[in-house]
Protein backbone atom coordinates (compact mmCIF):
# COMPACT_ATOMS: atom_id res chain seq x y z
CA UNK A 1 0.00 0.00 0.00
CA UNK A 2 1.59 3.21 -1.07
CA UNK A 3 -1.48 5.41 -0.89
CA UNK A 4 -2.82 6.91 2.28
CA UNK A 5 -5.45 9.39 3.30
CA UNK A 6 -4.39 12.26 5.51
CA UNK A 7 -6.85 14.36 7.52
CA UNK A 8 -5.87 17.91 8.46
CA UNK A 9 -7.86 18.88 11.55
CA UNK A 10 -7.46 22.65 11.61
CA UNK A 11 -9.22 23.45 14.86
CA UNK A 12 -9.47 26.55 17.06
CA UNK A 13 -8.79 25.23 20.57
CA UNK A 14 -10.16 27.18 23.52
CA UNK A 15 -7.41 28.26 25.85
CA UNK A 16 -7.27 25.98 28.89
CA UNK A 17 -10.65 24.35 28.13
CA UNK A 18 -9.32 20.80 27.78
CA UNK A 19 -12.73 19.11 28.05
CA UNK A 20 -14.22 21.26 25.31
CA UNK A 21 -11.17 20.73 23.12
CA UNK A 22 -11.25 16.99 23.74
CA UNK A 23 -14.88 16.86 22.60
CA UNK A 24 -13.88 18.57 19.39
CA UNK A 25 -11.05 16.08 18.85
CA UNK A 26 -13.44 13.15 19.37
CA UNK A 27 -15.97 14.62 16.96
CA UNK A 28 -13.33 15.00 14.25
CA UNK A 29 -11.93 11.53 14.98
CA UNK A 30 -15.38 10.05 14.26
CA UNK A 31 -15.66 12.14 11.12
CA UNK A 32 -12.22 10.95 10.01
CA UNK A 33 -13.14 7.32 10.60
CA UNK A 34 -16.17 7.75 8.33
CA UNK A 35 -13.95 9.24 5.66
CA UNK A 36 -11.52 6.32 5.93
CA UNK A 37 -8.65 8.58 6.94
CA UNK A 38 -5.38 6.81 7.78
CA UNK A 39 -3.41 9.62 9.38
CA UNK A 40 -5.21 12.37 11.30
CA UNK A 41 -3.27 15.44 12.40
CA UNK A 42 -4.24 18.12 14.92
CA UNK A 43 -2.24 21.34 15.46
CA UNK A 44 0.30 22.38 18.11
CA UNK A 45 -1.05 22.27 21.69
CA UNK A 46 -4.42 21.26 20.30
CA UNK A 47 -5.76 19.95 23.62
CA UNK A 48 -5.00 22.95 25.78
CA UNK A 49 -4.42 25.96 23.53
CA UNK A 50 -1.19 27.80 22.85
CA UNK A 51 -0.92 30.85 25.08
CA UNK A 52 -1.91 29.34 28.43
CA UNK A 53 1.01 30.81 30.44
CA UNK A 54 0.80 29.76 34.13
CA UNK A 55 -2.26 27.63 33.33
CA UNK A 56 0.05 25.06 31.67
CA UNK A 57 0.98 23.65 35.07
CA UNK A 58 -2.63 23.39 36.17
CA UNK A 59 -3.99 21.72 33.06
CA UNK A 60 -1.28 19.07 32.70
CA UNK A 61 -3.34 16.34 34.47
CA UNK A 62 -6.36 17.10 32.30
CA UNK A 63 -4.23 16.77 29.17
CA UNK A 64 -2.94 13.38 30.35
CA UNK A 65 -6.50 12.14 30.85
CA UNK A 66 -7.61 13.49 27.50
CA UNK A 67 -4.81 11.57 25.75
CA UNK A 68 -6.10 8.35 27.37
CA UNK A 69 -9.58 9.07 26.03
CA UNK A 70 -8.25 9.69 22.54
CA UNK A 71 -6.29 6.40 22.68
CA UNK A 72 -9.51 4.55 23.50
CA UNK A 73 -11.28 6.16 20.56
CA UNK A 74 -8.60 6.05 17.87
CA UNK A 75 -9.94 3.03 15.97
CA UNK A 76 -7.77 2.30 12.93
CA UNK A 77 -6.45 5.83 12.77
CA UNK A 78 -2.94 7.04 13.36
CA UNK A 79 -3.44 10.30 15.25
CA UNK A 80 -0.96 13.09 15.91
CA UNK A 81 -1.78 15.96 18.22
CA UNK A 82 -0.05 18.71 20.15
CA UNK A 83 0.26 18.32 23.93
CA UNK A 84 2.03 19.58 27.00
CA UNK A 85 4.10 16.70 28.30
CA UNK A 86 5.85 16.16 31.60
CA UNK A 87 9.45 15.07 31.29
CA UNK A 88 9.71 11.29 31.72
CA UNK A 89 12.40 11.52 34.40
CA UNK A 90 12.02 14.91 36.02
CA UNK A 91 8.66 15.81 37.51
CA UNK A 92 7.40 19.35 37.00
CA UNK A 93 9.45 19.89 33.85
CA UNK A 94 7.26 20.48 30.81
CA UNK A 95 7.76 20.01 27.09
CA UNK A 96 5.78 21.32 24.16
CA UNK A 97 5.30 17.99 22.41
CA UNK A 98 3.49 16.01 19.77
CA UNK A 99 2.10 12.58 20.54
CA UNK A 100 1.60 9.74 18.05
CA UNK A 101 -1.32 7.46 18.84
CA UNK A 102 -2.35 4.23 17.12
CA UNK A 103 -3.81 0.85 18.03
CA UNK A 104 -5.27 2.33 21.21
CA UNK A 105 -1.99 3.52 22.67
CA UNK A 106 0.69 6.16 22.61
CA UNK A 107 3.47 4.92 20.35
CA UNK A 108 5.73 7.89 20.98
CA UNK A 109 6.16 11.57 21.59
CA UNK A 110 8.51 14.12 20.16
CA UNK A 111 9.51 17.38 21.82
CA UNK A 112 9.76 20.80 20.20
CA UNK A 113 13.48 21.46 19.79
CA UNK A 114 13.37 25.18 18.99
CA UNK A 115 11.41 27.06 21.61
CA UNK A 116 10.91 30.63 20.42
CA UNK A 117 11.78 33.21 23.02
CA UNK A 118 11.56 36.50 21.17
CA UNK A 119 8.90 39.08 20.38
CA UNK A 120 5.53 37.73 21.46
CA UNK A 121 6.76 34.17 22.02
CA UNK A 122 7.37 32.76 25.51
CA UNK A 123 7.85 29.03 24.91
CA UNK A 124 11.20 29.02 26.67
CA UNK A 125 9.60 30.49 29.77
CA UNK A 126 7.52 27.36 30.26
CA UNK A 127 9.08 24.46 28.35
CA UNK A 128 12.30 22.53 28.12
CA UNK A 129 13.51 22.00 24.57
CA UNK A 130 13.84 18.49 23.16
CA UNK A 131 17.18 17.38 21.71
CA UNK A 132 16.14 14.50 19.49
CA UNK A 133 14.85 14.26 15.98
CA UNK A 134 12.73 11.13 15.86
CA UNK A 135 10.93 9.29 13.12
CA UNK A 136 8.00 6.97 13.69
CA UNK A 137 7.16 3.90 11.66
CA UNK A 138 3.40 4.06 11.73
CA UNK A 139 0.83 1.73 10.16
CA UNK A 140 0.85 3.39 6.77
CA UNK A 141 3.99 5.51 6.56
CA UNK A 142 7.21 6.64 8.16
CA UNK A 143 6.95 10.15 9.53
CA UNK A 144 8.78 12.71 11.57
CA UNK A 145 7.27 15.66 13.41
CA UNK A 146 8.41 19.27 13.65
CA UNK A 147 6.59 21.76 15.85
CA UNK A 148 6.15 25.34 14.62
CA UNK A 149 9.50 27.12 15.18
CA UNK A 150 11.23 23.82 14.36
CA UNK A 151 10.58 24.21 10.68
CA UNK A 152 12.00 27.71 10.50
CA UNK A 153 15.31 25.89 11.05
CA UNK A 154 16.16 23.83 7.99
CA UNK A 155 18.15 21.15 9.81
CA UNK A 156 15.08 19.74 11.59
CA UNK A 157 13.16 18.64 8.52
CA UNK A 158 16.47 17.74 6.85
CA UNK A 159 17.25 15.36 9.70
CA UNK A 160 13.72 13.96 9.54
CA UNK A 161 14.22 13.26 5.83
CA UNK A 162 17.70 11.77 6.26
CA UNK A 163 16.32 9.46 8.94
CA UNK A 164 14.06 8.00 6.32
CA UNK A 165 10.71 9.69 6.85
CA UNK A 166 8.30 9.91 3.96
CA UNK A 167 6.19 12.62 5.51
CA UNK A 168 7.30 15.56 7.64
CA UNK A 169 4.33 16.43 9.81
CA UNK A 170 4.46 20.09 10.77
CA UNK A 171 2.12 21.27 13.49
CA UNK A 172 1.95 24.88 14.53
CA UNK A 173 0.29 27.75 16.33
CA UNK A 174 1.47 30.24 13.75
CA UNK A 175 0.23 33.80 14.20
CA UNK A 176 -1.33 35.92 11.48
CA UNK A 177 1.76 37.91 10.52
CA UNK A 178 3.74 34.75 9.69
CA UNK A 179 1.41 33.48 6.96
CA UNK A 180 3.37 34.46 3.87
CA UNK A 181 6.69 33.19 5.18
CA UNK A 182 5.06 30.06 6.60
CA UNK A 183 3.62 29.15 3.23
CA UNK A 184 6.98 29.71 1.57
CA UNK A 185 8.73 27.56 4.17
CA UNK A 186 6.35 24.66 3.64
CA UNK A 187 7.21 24.61 -0.05
CA UNK A 188 10.92 25.10 0.57
CA UNK A 189 11.11 22.32 3.18
CA UNK A 190 9.27 19.97 0.81
CA UNK A 191 11.58 20.69 -2.11
CA UNK A 192 14.92 20.83 -0.28
CA UNK A 193 14.16 17.41 1.23
CA UNK A 194 11.94 15.94 -1.51
CA UNK A 195 9.50 14.90 1.18
CA UNK A 196 5.77 15.25 1.73
CA UNK A 197 4.87 18.09 4.10
CA UNK A 198 1.63 17.71 6.04
CA UNK A 199 1.13 21.07 7.72
CA UNK A 200 -1.60 21.72 10.29
CA UNK A 201 -1.94 25.12 11.90
CA UNK A 202 -4.27 26.40 14.60
CA UNK A 203 -7.27 28.48 13.56
CA UNK A 204 -9.23 31.11 15.48
CA UNK A 205 -7.86 33.47 18.11
CA UNK A 206 -6.46 33.06 21.61
CA UNK A 207 -5.56 36.09 23.73
CA UNK A 208 -5.91 38.24 20.64
CA UNK A 209 -3.40 36.12 18.72
CA UNK A 210 -5.09 35.20 15.46
CA UNK A 211 -3.83 31.98 13.88
CA UNK A 212 -3.88 31.98 10.11
CA UNK A 213 -4.92 28.38 9.51
CA UNK A 214 -4.10 27.61 5.89
CA UNK A 215 -3.16 23.99 6.65
CA UNK A 216 -1.89 22.15 3.60
CA UNK A 217 -0.18 19.16 2.12
CA UNK A 218 2.79 19.89 -0.11
CA UNK A 219 4.17 17.23 -2.44
CA UNK A 220 7.91 16.40 -2.57
CA UNK A 221 8.27 18.69 -5.58
CA UNK A 222 6.53 21.63 -3.95
CA UNK A 223 2.96 21.42 -5.20
CA UNK A 224 0.15 22.25 -2.81
CA UNK A 225 -2.18 19.22 -2.96
CA UNK A 226 -4.82 20.45 -0.54
CA UNK A 227 -5.38 23.73 1.24
CA UNK A 228 -7.55 24.59 4.24
CA UNK A 229 -9.23 27.96 4.68
CA UNK A 230 -7.45 30.84 6.32
CA UNK A 231 -8.19 31.78 9.96
CA UNK A 232 -11.34 29.68 10.43
CA UNK A 233 -11.71 26.05 11.46
CA UNK A 234 -11.56 23.57 8.61
CA UNK A 235 -11.15 19.84 8.03
CA UNK A 236 -9.53 18.65 4.84
CA UNK A 237 -8.83 15.13 3.67
CA UNK A 238 -6.35 14.33 0.93
CA UNK A 239 -5.03 11.08 -0.47
CA UNK A 240 -1.34 10.97 -1.28
CA UNK A 241 0.81 8.41 -3.09
CA UNK A 242 4.09 7.63 -1.35
CA UNK A 243 5.48 6.40 -4.67
CA UNK A 244 5.72 10.05 -5.63
CA UNK A 245 8.78 10.20 -3.37
CA UNK A 246 11.11 7.93 -5.41
CA UNK A 247 9.68 9.42 -8.61
CA UNK A 248 10.60 12.95 -7.51
CA UNK A 249 13.92 11.88 -6.02
CA UNK A 250 14.94 10.24 -9.32
CA UNK A 251 14.77 13.66 -10.91
CA UNK A 252 15.89 15.73 -7.91
CA UNK A 253 18.45 13.62 -6.02
CA UNK A 254 18.92 16.17 -3.26
CA UNK A 255 19.03 13.68 -0.40
CA UNK A 256 21.35 11.36 -2.34
CA UNK A 257 23.75 14.27 -2.77
CA UNK A 258 23.59 15.51 0.84
CA UNK A 259 27.19 15.48 2.05
CA UNK A 260 28.47 14.78 5.51
CA UNK A 261 31.59 16.83 4.86
CA UNK A 262 29.43 19.87 4.21
CA UNK A 263 27.27 19.25 7.26
CA UNK A 264 30.49 19.01 9.25
CA UNK A 265 31.35 22.46 7.96
CA UNK A 266 28.04 23.55 9.44
CA UNK A 267 28.93 21.98 12.78
CA UNK A 268 32.33 23.67 12.69
CA UNK A 269 30.67 27.03 12.06
CA UNK A 270 28.38 26.39 15.01
CA UNK A 271 31.39 25.67 17.19
CA UNK A 272 32.93 28.97 16.16
CA UNK A 273 29.65 30.75 16.86
CA UNK A 274 29.58 29.31 20.36
CA UNK A 275 33.20 30.22 21.02
CA UNK A 276 32.56 33.87 20.20
CA UNK B 1 9.19 59.14 -0.31
CA UNK B 2 5.96 58.06 1.39
CA UNK B 3 4.88 54.48 0.87
CA UNK B 4 1.37 53.15 1.14
CA UNK B 5 1.18 50.90 4.19
CA UNK B 6 0.35 47.36 3.04
CA UNK B 7 -2.97 45.86 4.12
CA UNK B 8 -4.89 42.82 2.90
CA UNK B 9 -8.31 44.20 3.85
CA UNK B 10 -10.30 41.04 3.26
CA UNK B 11 -8.09 38.73 5.29
CA UNK B 12 -7.39 41.31 7.99
CA UNK B 13 -11.12 41.99 8.43
CA UNK B 14 -11.64 38.24 8.78
CA UNK B 15 -8.85 38.04 11.37
CA UNK B 16 -10.18 40.96 13.41
CA UNK B 17 -13.71 39.54 13.38
CA UNK B 18 -12.41 36.12 14.37
CA UNK B 19 -10.57 37.74 17.27
CA UNK B 20 -13.76 39.44 18.45
CA UNK B 21 -15.91 36.35 17.99
CA UNK B 22 -13.55 33.92 19.72
CA UNK B 23 -13.01 36.27 22.63
CA UNK B 24 -16.72 36.87 23.11
CA UNK B 25 -17.43 33.13 22.92
CA UNK B 26 -14.77 32.56 25.51
CA UNK B 27 -16.09 35.12 28.02
CA UNK B 28 -19.73 34.32 27.28
CA UNK B 29 -20.93 37.84 26.49
CA UNK B 30 -22.99 38.54 23.41
CA UNK B 31 -23.38 42.32 23.35
CA UNK B 32 -21.20 45.36 22.82
CA UNK B 33 -21.43 49.12 23.23
CA UNK B 34 -19.51 51.50 21.01
CA UNK B 35 -19.28 55.28 21.03
CA UNK B 36 -20.01 56.68 17.57
CA UNK B 37 -18.20 59.98 17.11
CA UNK B 38 -18.84 60.11 13.39
CA UNK B 39 -15.10 59.72 12.79
CA UNK B 40 -13.33 57.02 10.84
CA UNK B 41 -12.08 54.98 13.83
CA UNK B 42 -15.40 54.45 15.59
CA UNK B 43 -17.11 53.93 12.24
CA UNK B 44 -14.72 51.17 11.14
CA UNK B 45 -14.99 49.62 14.61
CA UNK B 46 -18.76 49.47 14.28
CA UNK B 47 -18.62 48.17 10.69
CA UNK B 48 -16.26 45.36 11.71
CA UNK B 49 -18.11 44.51 14.91
CA UNK B 50 -21.67 44.47 13.62
CA UNK B 51 -21.05 41.32 11.62
CA UNK B 52 -19.92 39.49 14.75
CA UNK B 53 -22.47 40.76 17.27
CA UNK B 54 -25.44 41.18 14.94
CA UNK B 55 -27.28 44.47 14.63
CA UNK B 56 -29.51 43.83 17.64
CA UNK B 57 -26.54 43.19 19.95
CA UNK B 58 -24.48 46.27 19.09
CA UNK B 59 -25.48 49.52 20.78
CA UNK B 60 -24.11 52.79 19.42
CA UNK B 61 -23.87 55.83 21.71
CA UNK B 62 -23.67 59.24 20.10
CA UNK B 63 -22.44 61.63 22.79
CA UNK B 64 -22.02 65.15 21.44
CA UNK B 65 -20.68 68.11 23.39
CA UNK B 66 -20.54 71.78 22.41
CA UNK B 67 -17.13 71.09 20.89
CA UNK B 68 -18.62 68.82 18.25
CA UNK B 69 -20.03 69.95 14.95
CA UNK B 70 -23.50 69.07 13.76
CA UNK B 71 -21.83 67.05 11.04
CA UNK B 72 -20.14 64.79 13.65
CA UNK B 73 -23.53 63.90 15.09
CA UNK B 74 -25.02 63.43 11.63
CA UNK B 75 -22.24 61.06 10.70
CA UNK B 76 -22.72 59.12 13.93
CA UNK B 77 -26.41 58.79 13.10
CA UNK B 78 -25.60 57.83 9.53
CA UNK B 79 -23.40 54.96 10.74
CA UNK B 80 -26.09 53.73 13.16
CA UNK B 81 -28.71 53.86 10.42
CA UNK B 82 -26.51 52.29 7.73
CA UNK B 83 -25.77 49.37 10.03
CA UNK B 84 -29.31 49.33 11.37
CA UNK B 85 -28.03 49.03 14.95
CA UNK B 86 -29.70 50.30 18.11
CA UNK B 87 -28.42 53.74 19.11
CA UNK B 88 -28.91 56.52 21.64
CA UNK B 89 -28.04 60.17 21.44
CA UNK B 90 -26.84 61.38 24.85
CA UNK B 91 -25.53 64.96 24.89
CA UNK B 92 -22.76 65.31 27.48
CA UNK B 93 -22.38 69.08 27.81
CA UNK B 94 -24.41 69.32 31.05
CA UNK B 95 -22.27 66.63 32.65
CA UNK B 96 -19.06 68.32 31.52
CA UNK B 97 -20.28 71.67 32.84
CA UNK B 98 -21.19 70.10 36.18
CA UNK B 99 -17.71 68.62 36.49
CA UNK B 100 -16.10 71.88 35.50
CA UNK B 101 -18.09 73.79 38.12
CA UNK B 102 -17.04 71.39 40.88
CA UNK B 103 -13.42 70.52 40.20
CA UNK B 104 -12.13 73.32 42.39
CA UNK B 105 -10.52 75.72 39.93
CA UNK B 106 -11.96 78.81 38.33
CA UNK B 107 -10.37 78.57 34.90
CA UNK B 108 -9.99 75.25 33.17
CA UNK B 109 -7.72 74.78 30.15
CA UNK B 110 -9.05 73.18 26.97
CA UNK B 111 -7.02 69.99 27.26
CA UNK B 112 -8.27 69.31 30.80
CA UNK B 113 -11.81 70.08 29.69
CA UNK B 114 -11.37 67.79 26.70
CA UNK B 115 -10.22 65.00 28.98
CA UNK B 116 -13.34 65.47 31.13
CA UNK B 117 -15.41 65.05 27.97
CA UNK B 118 -13.61 61.87 26.97
CA UNK B 119 -14.02 60.48 30.49
CA UNK B 120 -17.73 61.41 30.60
CA UNK B 121 -18.17 59.33 27.45
CA UNK B 122 -16.30 56.45 29.07
CA UNK B 123 -18.66 56.58 32.08
CA UNK B 124 -21.69 56.48 29.80
CA UNK B 125 -20.29 53.61 27.74
CA UNK B 126 -19.65 51.59 30.89
CA UNK B 127 -23.05 52.50 32.30
CA UNK B 128 -24.73 50.99 29.25
CA UNK B 129 -22.30 48.07 29.19
CA UNK B 130 -23.24 47.25 32.80
CA UNK B 131 -26.91 47.63 32.08
CA UNK B 132 -26.86 45.46 28.98
CA UNK B 133 -24.17 42.98 30.09
CA UNK B 134 -22.03 44.11 27.22
CA UNK B 135 -18.39 44.89 26.51
CA UNK B 136 -17.14 48.35 25.61
CA UNK B 137 -15.41 48.44 22.24
CA UNK B 138 -12.29 50.58 22.11
CA UNK B 139 -11.88 52.43 18.84
CA UNK B 140 -8.30 53.74 18.97
CA UNK B 141 -6.04 52.97 16.04
CA UNK B 142 -2.36 52.09 16.25
CA UNK B 143 -1.21 55.57 15.24
CA UNK B 144 -3.16 57.22 18.06
CA UNK B 145 -2.08 54.59 20.55
CA UNK B 146 1.59 55.05 19.69
CA UNK B 147 1.44 58.84 19.76
CA UNK B 148 -0.57 58.79 22.97
CA UNK B 149 -3.22 60.77 21.14
CA UNK B 150 -6.03 59.63 23.40
CA UNK B 151 -7.30 60.28 26.91
CA UNK B 152 -6.12 57.85 29.57
CA UNK B 153 -9.25 56.16 30.97
CA UNK B 154 -11.29 58.23 28.53
CA UNK B 155 -11.39 56.92 24.98
CA UNK B 156 -8.46 54.80 26.18
CA UNK B 157 -10.83 52.95 28.52
CA UNK B 158 -12.42 49.87 26.97
CA UNK B 159 -12.65 46.10 27.13
CA UNK B 160 -11.47 45.13 23.69
CA UNK B 161 -9.86 47.22 20.98
CA UNK B 162 -10.83 46.54 17.41
CA UNK B 163 -8.53 48.82 15.36
CA UNK B 164 -5.45 48.73 17.56
CA UNK B 165 -3.34 46.86 15.03
CA UNK B 166 -4.16 49.21 12.15
CA UNK B 167 -2.42 52.51 11.50
CA UNK B 168 -4.67 55.46 10.72
CA UNK B 169 -4.12 55.29 6.94
CA UNK B 170 -4.88 51.56 7.09
CA UNK B 171 -8.11 52.25 9.00
CA UNK B 172 -9.14 54.52 6.15
CA UNK B 173 -8.29 51.82 3.64
CA UNK B 174 -10.28 49.31 5.68
CA UNK B 175 -13.15 51.80 5.82
CA UNK B 176 -13.22 52.02 2.03
CA UNK B 177 -13.18 48.22 1.80
CA UNK B 178 -16.08 47.95 4.26
CA UNK B 179 -18.19 50.50 2.40
CA UNK B 180 -17.95 53.33 4.92
CA UNK B 181 -19.48 56.55 3.48
CA UNK B 182 -16.80 58.52 1.62
CA UNK B 183 -17.54 61.72 3.57
CA UNK B 184 -16.48 59.98 6.78
CA UNK B 185 -13.30 58.62 5.19
CA UNK B 186 -12.35 61.97 3.69
CA UNK B 187 -12.92 64.35 6.57
CA UNK B 188 -9.87 65.27 8.69
CA UNK B 189 -9.61 63.16 11.86
CA UNK B 190 -10.29 64.99 15.14
CA UNK B 191 -10.42 64.11 18.81
CA UNK B 192 -13.39 66.50 18.95
CA UNK B 193 -12.36 67.92 22.31
CA UNK B 194 -12.52 71.59 21.34
CA UNK B 195 -13.94 73.54 18.44
CA UNK B 196 -11.87 73.42 15.26
CA UNK B 197 -9.48 70.80 16.64
CA UNK B 198 -7.96 68.51 14.04
CA UNK B 199 -5.42 65.85 14.85
CA UNK B 200 -3.10 66.79 12.01
CA UNK B 201 -3.39 70.48 12.84
CA UNK B 202 -2.57 69.86 16.47
CA UNK B 203 0.35 67.51 15.82
CA UNK B 204 1.51 69.55 12.84
CA UNK B 205 2.23 66.56 10.59
CA UNK B 206 -0.06 64.74 8.16
CA UNK B 207 -1.18 61.23 9.01
CA UNK B 208 0.43 59.98 5.83
CA UNK B 209 3.82 61.16 7.08
CA UNK B 210 3.22 60.11 10.69
CA UNK B 211 2.27 56.61 9.57
CA UNK B 212 5.32 56.36 7.35
CA UNK B 213 7.60 57.39 10.19
CA UNK B 214 5.90 54.96 12.61
CA UNK B 215 5.85 52.13 10.08
CA UNK B 216 9.57 52.46 9.36
CA UNK B 217 10.52 52.84 13.03
CA UNK B 218 8.32 50.04 14.33
CA UNK B 219 7.54 47.49 11.69
CA UNK B 220 10.71 47.78 9.62
CA UNK B 221 12.93 48.59 12.61
CA UNK B 222 14.66 51.57 10.98
CA UNK B 223 16.71 53.71 13.34
CA UNK B 224 15.58 57.37 13.53
CA UNK B 225 18.60 58.51 11.49
CA UNK B 226 17.73 55.99 8.79
CA UNK B 227 14.14 57.24 8.65
CA UNK B 228 15.56 60.72 8.02
CA UNK B 229 18.36 59.82 5.62
CA UNK B 230 16.92 56.84 3.76
CA UNK B 231 13.22 57.76 3.72
CA UNK B 232 13.79 61.48 3.34
CA UNK B 233 11.70 62.40 6.34
CA UNK B 234 11.96 65.79 7.96
CA UNK B 235 14.22 65.52 11.07
CA UNK B 236 11.91 67.66 13.19
CA UNK B 237 8.92 65.47 12.25
CA UNK B 238 10.79 62.32 13.23
CA UNK B 239 11.92 63.91 16.50
CA UNK B 240 8.37 65.02 17.27
CA UNK B 241 6.91 61.58 16.63
CA UNK B 242 9.62 59.93 18.74
CA UNK B 243 8.99 62.35 21.57
CA UNK B 244 5.25 61.69 21.49
CA UNK B 245 5.86 57.92 21.59
CA UNK B 246 8.27 58.18 24.52
CA UNK B 247 6.19 60.61 26.55
CA UNK B 248 3.06 58.50 26.23
CA UNK B 249 4.58 55.15 27.17
CA UNK B 250 2.69 55.22 30.50
CA UNK B 251 -0.62 55.37 28.65
CA UNK B 252 -0.01 51.99 27.06
CA UNK B 253 0.65 50.16 30.31
CA UNK B 254 -1.32 49.13 33.34
CA UNK B 255 -0.20 51.20 36.35
CA UNK B 256 3.28 50.42 37.58
CA UNK B 257 3.81 49.18 41.14
CA UNK B 258 6.67 47.92 43.31
CA UNK B 259 7.63 44.29 42.92
CA UNK B 260 8.03 43.07 46.48
CA UNK B 261 6.85 39.48 46.63
CA UNK B 262 7.84 36.36 44.76
CA UNK B 263 4.64 36.27 42.78
CA UNK B 264 3.35 39.68 41.78
CA UNK B 265 0.55 40.26 39.33
CA UNK B 266 1.72 40.30 35.69
CA UNK B 267 5.33 39.74 36.76
CA UNK B 268 5.35 36.17 38.00
CA UNK B 269 1.62 35.64 38.25
CA UNK B 270 0.89 35.36 34.58
CA UNK B 271 -2.48 34.23 33.35
CA UNK B 272 -4.20 34.70 30.03
CA UNK B 273 -7.23 36.95 30.09
CA UNK B 274 -9.09 33.99 28.57
CA UNK B 275 -8.72 32.03 31.74
CA UNK B 276 -12.13 30.74 32.80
Amino acid sequence: MTRLKIGLAQIAPKLGAVKQNLDKHLEIIENAKNKKVDLLIFPELSLCGYYAKDMYYEILPKVKNAIDTICKNCGNLTIILGIIEENKRIRGVLHNSAVVIENGKVVGTTQKVYLPDYGMFEDMKYFKPGNKIKVFKTRKCILGIAICEDFWHPEVVHAIALKGAEIAVLISASPFMSREIGEMLNKIRAIENTIFIAYVNNAGAQEGIVFWGGSEIVSPNGNVLVKANYVEEDFKVCEIDLNDIPRVRAGMPILRDARKAILEELLKAHGELNEY
Amino acid sequence: MNIELPLDCELTAKAIRTFIKDYMDRIGIKKAVVGLSGGIDSTVTAYLAVEVFGKENLLGLIMPSNANTKLDTEHGLLVAKNLNIRYKVIPIQDMVDAFEKNVGVNEIDKVSRGNIMARCRMILLYFWANLERAVVLGTSDKTELLLGYFTKYGDGGSDIMVNASLYKTQVKKMGAYLGVPQAIIDKPPTAGLWKGQTAEGEIGITYEIIDNILYHLLELRYLPGQVINECGMNPSDVEKVLKMIRNSEHKRHTPIYPKIGYREINWDYRYPVERS
